[in-house]
């Protein structure tokens, strides 16, 4: 079965991780809890991956976050909200992508053996 | 769940002990928790959830810009391609030599064996005139070289005890020429010991600063109460005096052997500075400040034996004690690291 190549989405994880922070703030396991369960577990984020696109973001100013305790069960954790400055980086990201992705399928040929 | 935490804390491990470093690795805990708790929710066993976990959480290389380690790029010596401090720190490299948890086992074993023969050599020392005092007494006077042979008899066992203690520990020797680090369990080991240990140290240290409080105590009673025996004061004095140089020598050494089997791992890191429990222990401004505090109250024994047998005015002297326990939480205090 074909994977995700990290290469290829690393310049996407911005915009999938502000997507699932856009109707509500969250946290790092949830999101990434989301985005398997909306890619039908075909593309799962690293640990790693999450963390450092936080930790950009928010110093660009896209996210911010703040310390709560979940319902609960009391654990203490780190969530994260989407700033204003962040959804208009979203909007700018979509509309790359919608760019992107048009210039791409132009190159994108089904049947490669050519005999048509 | 421990087997994750072990794996993490081995990934960190070697990584600076900085704010933004401590943070990547609580937040990135804090999701592989959440994690492993949903698997084992969702009915997976143990080990089925401690794999998805660990093959799920990614490459630290990742992280260095984050943590603000891309700007300490190093040549690769080999290929002069250029290299992360990161990439540097997490790549399979063959370290030095790991010490194993037995091993480490040994040397503390070995460090307080060293502690042990160094401080009752000294404590002979000091207390070397006891003997001499004693049969002074009891031959009434008339003992002038077999006095004088017990003294010398004291001294000479305390300097072989000291001299044995300075050279025992080979294995401590093998390890202290060649650069070597501890492996993760033995830092856990090393750091759980010392915490146990740290308990005690005060304890021991202030009994034996008491004793020398108290020192003159007996010898002016004695002198008081049976003045027949007054000689005899003057033994008690230099028995309360070597057991607080033996009991402050020993937990200073027993102590230090801690801290010099976890500055292996190279300080600044993570697991120079594994804490078993959240207890905040003290960092200090410079590595200045950290030597001088750690030897503050070898320092203060030492000036007041100084200042005691140069001036004999032991009634006075002990007057160090307090001030130097008043001087010792405000000086802790102003040397500490803020950052931390």
């Amino acid at each position: 079965m074909t994977e995700i190549s990290s290469d290829v989405i690393r310049g996407c994880n911005d915009t999938i991780i502000l997507y699932c922070l856009l109707s509500e703030p969250s946290y790092g396991y949830e999101i990434s809890k989301m985005i398997k369960t909306r890619s039908e577990g075909k593309y799962i984020i690293k640990e790693t991956t999450l963390y450092s696109a936080f930790s950009r973001m928010e110093k660009n100013g896209y996210v911010e976050s703040y310390s709560s305790e979940a319902e609960g069960t009391g654990k203490k954790r780190t969530y994260y909200r989407i700033t204003d400055e962040g959804r208009r980086y979203y909007a700018e990201k979509c509309e790359e992508w919608n760019l992107t992705k048009e210039v791409i399928e132009r190159f994108i040929e089904e049947n490669i053996n050519g005999d048509y | 769940m421990e087997t994750i935490k072990n794996y993490l804390d081995a990934m960190f491990a070697n990584l600076p002990n900085k704010p933004s470093v401590i943070k990547a690795k609580d937040e990135l805990w804090q999701m592989m928790e959440d994690k492993f708790n949903e698997l084992i929710a969702e009915g997976k066993t143990e080990n089925e959830a401690v794999g998805t976990v660990i093959s799920e959480f990614g490459n630290l290389s990742e992280l260095a810009e984050v943590l603000g380690l891309e700007d300490e790029v190093v040549q690769d010596e080999a290929g002069g391609e250029a290299e992360t401090e990161a990439e540097r720190f997490t790549r399979d490299e063959a370290p030095a030599i790991v010490i194993a948890k037995d091993e480490a086992e040994n040397l503390l074993k070995e460090s307080s064996e060293r502690s042990t023969k160094i401080s009752l050599g000294i404590a002979l020392c000091v207390m070397s005139p006891v003997l001499g005092i004693i049969s002074e007494a009891v031959l009434n006077g008339k003992g002038g070289f077999i006095n004088f042979l017990l003294v010398c008899l004291m001294i000479a066992a305390g300097v072989i005890l000291i001299v044995l203690g300075a050279n025992a520990g080979e294995s401590w020797k093998k390890y202290s020429k060649k650069k070597c680090t501890l492996s993760m369990d033995a830092t856990k080991y090393v750091a759980e010991e010392k915490a146990i240990y740290d308990r005690s140290h005060t304890l021991i240290l202030t009994v034996g600063i008491l004793l020398f409080v108290v020192s003159w105590i007996p010898a002016v009673i004695i002198s008081n109460v049976i003045p027949r025996f007054g000689d005899l004061g003057g033994a008690f004095f230099f028995i309360c005096v070597g057991i607080g140089v033996l009991l402050v020598v020993y937990s200073s050494l027993r102590s230090s052997g801690y801290e010099s089997l976890l500055k292996l791992n190279g300080s600044g890191t993570i697991k120079y500075s594994y804490e078993p429990e959240e207890q905040g222990e003290y960092k200090y401004v410079s590595p200045v400040a950290d030597f001088c505090m750690s030897i503050y109250w070898p320092f203060m024994t030492c000036l007041y034996l100084i200042l005691s047998f140069t001036t004999m005015y032991w009634g006075l002297t002990w007057i160090i004690w307090p001030i130097a326990g008043v001087l010792h939480k405000p000086l802790k205090k102003a040397l500490r690291d803020k950052e931390q």
